[in-house]
């Protein structure tokens, strides 16, 4: 009775065992199991595919580290430097494109490090500039500057549009005049007009006060439907030729033209410069002249066709206008940053502190500046995410907090709307640039996808060459037990492989050597069991007492023996080289697991078999 | 069967001169340490057509203003370029020079300081580690009866520990004069691991002589150890066997990069199950035979 009871409670963790395997193995290789579940229609135990974490040794890539000098930083300030050092090198990374950076910061004997792992950056060099040096912090004002052309620029411009025009007036308006002349054709060799230009010149439907008034003046009262201009029409864009291609009442909104679409030629020319569009750059407005049209029966619409021969300005020949001026203060002038509470709303906010030079330059900015706002720059960009997508990119609007008042003491508070988050973070990033911290690059690795992809087929050989190896030995000298021995390493593999995956773990080559060792010292314990059940076996015992006896007498055996390996490991993951700290991860994951399936699976196994072989014969002993 | 305890002298003697030949090994070839000990560069061309002698391409690499070139075959096509430390455009001009040639499958440069760190790092693991493994096996035979004190394990501990290092250090000296293969970071990971692998064949064959102290009492203590071994021989020997037999698979089909590695763990793994049959144990014997010539 008592045997019938200890069989089913042998079954039972059997099942359970085998139901925590086929989870690992589920884990493990959620591809195959996904294959399997389509093909046999259990499509509702699919499992989402999370791939194992491969180092950089085997995928490919670039590992860079930089020291952070941190020498000239009051001790309080360090660490919120070398983070905000981190923020920036993560931003420039980021503007790499690169799949899923790494950037992490860790403290070796007092000094910071940072290091970079970018995979699949196989050109070092593009990837060491991208990353550059120290941070720039500027404060920048509106330009609102007034842009003069030199007498020479002057004159280069009024020849340049001479000759613009005469090429309009003498070769292009007599090809559009021409009885077999095709205007739309001509548009498309020779207009200027982005917008209309591939149309073949046409407009479209618009009413009047839509475009300028000069080209208005042509097409509404001097046009018939189907006439060109004999003469160029100039407007502050250019010389247009028009054709008049239709006339009717208007009636709906359909066919009305938007203003881009037309006047805008000019306009776009100038935002696309760069210039951020909420920012209103001179020249801009007024261009359309919109009026309000009203819409509905009895308002005159016209269709017109131009070729436009732009007219060079002042901006084609100066560049565009910078939007943001330099105001001459920079991080090296701001003492810290720092998140802060106000005390009355408990909101969060940033505080300032800029040196003496600071305040007397930051004085006499918001002095002149009140109502207006100061952009502030960090390489080139905004400190933190100003469109709303998580990211900071060069299209991210400036940050630029409005002046309220004029400060003299030289210590600000950027306030409204802040976030704890998003203060602490533009603080943290403030800081790094008013504390510069400059970064030398220590050491830097690159494999190439071709030696990562030989490296990973190599490893996988040698792991199913020494599973082989190891299952051999097992089963030629075990029989019996070695063959548990060998299913039980199976498990073994598959347990290890879940948890290394679980707990994030990185694979690289070493760890891949240590996972192949750790085959080889997982059957240890089997090891240690099989040779004490033989010698409980040879004092007599019975098949079920030996194998009791045997694995409670070698438990204390292969803890102490795996004790030591632990302690080694434990020291090598402190190391900081990637390739040793994988290989401890690894072997330290593998003793743990070996442990565990030593004393769980072999043991049901053993069990299990117990109660159909009763031989001892089969368990390696020759004589009872 | 084999006699073990009886025959001890000449165990000594073959651990000594195998020892004594890694020392002197070291001493007169020293190590040749890699890039991560000493700060240096390296990059690995596979060339795709004809590749140039290495007198060629060090002649090459040495004109672009690198110094301490080192050159070297690997496989049917690859070469392995070591230097000092390159700045950025001198690394650029490299992989330029050869770039119509070759394909760089690897590049890594690493500042000296972090070379010293590593080897600073290297020091205190190991000065850690052999402290903790001695203070474990003191603690775990801390109730080791009257015939043989604590420290006695201990220090048998330790000087297996010490054998089984020692040799595979002197083979890398060995092979690192002789066949251009460096001490590295993986290097120390192996050392290391050995020191923590090896010693378990040790606990096992100690800890069956302290059982037995209980149980085989009234046997002459000479007698009682060669038990011992033999009880343990076949769990020491098994136990090594499996790991070395996966470590020969990474060996034979793991890849160049991580070859001497596996293999230093093999040599140690190999010598540490050898230290700890033919050793270890004999040691107590001699340690027990020495106190009670004393006591007479």
């Amino acid at each position: 009775m008592a045997l019938l009871v200890g069989r089913r409670s042998i079954w039972l963790k059997l099942v359970l065992i085998l139901l925590i395997a086929m989870f690992a193995v589920r884990y493990d290789a959620p591809r195959a199991w996904n294959r399997l579940t389509d093909r046999s229609g259990l499509r509702w135990a699919n499992v989402t595919d999370r791939p194992f974490r491969l180092g950089l040794d085997l995928k490919g890539g670039t590992h860079l580290v930089y020291e952070a000098d941190t020498s000239k930083i009051p001790d309080r300030d360090q660490r919120t430097s070398v983070e905000g050092v981190r923020d920036v090198i993560e931003r420039r990374v980021n503007a790499l494109g690169v799949a899923e950076p790494v950037v992490q910061l860790t403290r070796v004997e007092g000094t910071w490090r940072l290091i970079v792992e970018l995979a699949g950056v196989f050109e070092t060099q593009k990837a060491i500039d991208a990353i550059g040096a120290t941070p720039v912090l500027e404060f920048k004002e509106l330009n609102t500057e007034e842009r003069k052309l030199t007498p020479e620029q002057e004159q280069e411009l009024t020849r340049i549009n001479d000759a613009a025009k005469r090429k309009a007036e003498q070769e292009i308006l007599p090809q559009a005049l021409a009885k077999d002349g095709d205007f739309s054709v001509l548009a498309r060799v020779h207009s200027e007009d982005p917008g209309s230009k591939e149309q073949g010149g046409d407009l479209g439907w618009f009413k009047r006060g839509v475009m300028v008034k000069e080209f208005e003046a042509a097409v509404f009262d001097q046009l018939k439907d189907g006439e060109t201009t004999r003469k160029l029409v100039e407007t502050q864009f250019g010389w247009h030729i028009i054709r008049k291609t239709g006339e009717r009442e208007g009636k709906s909104e359909e066919g009305r033209v938007k203003r881009e679409d037309v006047g805008v030629s000019g306009v776009t020319a100038v935002t696309e410069s760069g210039a951020p569009v909420s920012i209103d750059v001179k020249g801009v407005e007024g261009v359309g002249g919109v009026e309000e049209v009203k819409d509905g029966e009895g308002v005159k619409e016209v269709r017109a066709s131009h070729i436009l021969i732009r007219k060079k300005t002042a901006v084609d020949i100066l560049g565009p206008q910078e939007p943001w001026k330099y105001t001459g203060l920079s991080g090296k002038q701001l003492k810290r940053a720092q998140l802060q509470f106000d005390p009355t709303t408990n909101e969060a906010e940033v505080g300032l502190e800029f040196n003496d030079e600071g305040s007397k330059l930051f004085a006499e900015i918001t002095k002149r500046m009140v109502g207006q706002p100061i952009g502030i720059f960090l390489d080139g960009r905004s400190p933190i995410d100003t469109d709303g997508d998580g990211v900071v990119t060069e299209r991210d609007p400036p940050y630029a907090p409005v002046v309220q008042t004029e400060i003299t003491n030289g210590e600000a508070r950027i306030t409204g709307n802040l976030t704890v988050e998003t203060a602490k973070q533009l603080a943290r990033r403030l800081q790094a640039g008013a504390l510069p911290v400059p970064i030398h690059l220590l050491a830097q690795t690159t494999v190439g996808a071709t030696l990562g992809e030989a490296s990973i087929a190599a490893s996988l050989r040698a792991a199913l060459y020494g599973f082989l190896l190891v299952a051999l030995f097992m089963v030629l000298y075990y029989r019996l037990p070695g063959l548990i021995a060998v299913l039980s390493l199976g498990a073994y593999m598959a347990f290890v492989l879940a948890v290394m995956k679980l707990v994030s773990a990185t694979f690289t080559l070493a760890g891949i050597a240590g996972f192949v060792m750790s085959v080889g010292m997982a059957v240890d314990a089997n090891v240690l069991i099989f040779e004490r059940l033989r010698e409980e076996l040879r004092v007599g015992r019975s098949l079920l007492d030996a194998i009791g006896e045997a694995f409670s007498r070698a438990w204390s055996a292969i803890r102490d023996s795996n004790v030591t390996t632990l302690i080694t490991c434990f020291i090598l993951a402190s190391f900081s080289s990637s390739v040793v700290k994988g290989f401890a991860v690894t072997l330290a994951i593998g003793v743990l697991m070996s442990m565990f399936t030593a004393l769980t699976v072999t043991r049901v196994l053993l069990q299990l078999v117990a109660g159909w072989v009763q031989r001892t014969s089969w368990y390696g002993v020759r004589k009872v | 069967m084999i006699s073990i305890v009886p025959k001890r002298r000449l165990w000594y003697l073959l651990s000594a001169v195998l020892v004594g030949a890694s020392v002197l090994a070291i001493m007169v070839w020293r190590f040749s340490f890699g890039i991560d000990f000493t700060g240096g560069s390296l990059t690995e061309l596979a060339f795709t057509g004809q590749r140039p002698t290495t007198v060629e391409i060090q002649r090459r690499v040495e004109e672009l203003g690198a110094s301490r070139v080192k050159v070297q075959t690997a496989g049917a096509s690859n070469v392995i370029i070591r230097t000092a430390p390159l700045t950025q455009e001198a690394r650029g001009a490299i992989s330029r020079a050869f770039e119509h040639d070759a394909r760089e499958l690897r590049s890594e440069s690493i500042g000296p300081s972090i070379g010293r760190e590593l080897a600073r790092k290297t020091a205190t693991a190991v000065v850690l580690s052999l402290v903790l493994i001695v203070l474990y096996v003191a603690w775990m035979f801390r109730k080791a009866g009257r015939e043989i004190s604590t420290w006695a394990y201990g220090t048998v501990a330790l000087i297996a520990m010490a054998h089984d290092v020692l040799i595979p250090m002197g083979v890398f000296a060995v092979l690192g004069a002789f066949r251009n293969v460096e001490v590295d970071a993986p290097f120390i990971a192996a050392v290391l691991t050995i020191l923590g692998y090896s010693i378990n064949d040790t606990i096992i064959v100690l800890d069956r002589v302290r059982e037995n102290t209980h149980v085989l009492r009234g046997k002459p203590f000479a007698e009682m150890v060669e038990a011992s071994i033999h009880q343990s021989l076949a769990r020491s020997v098994n136990t090594t066997l499996t790991t070395i037999l996966a470590l020969v698979a990474v060996i034979l089909f793991g890849g160049t990069s991580i070859r001497s590695f596996a293999l230093a763990l093999a040599i140690g793994i190999g010598v540490g199950a050898y230290s700890s049959i033919f050793i270890a144990a004999p040691l107590l014997v001699t340690w027990h035979a020495r106190r009670a010539r004393r006591a007479q």
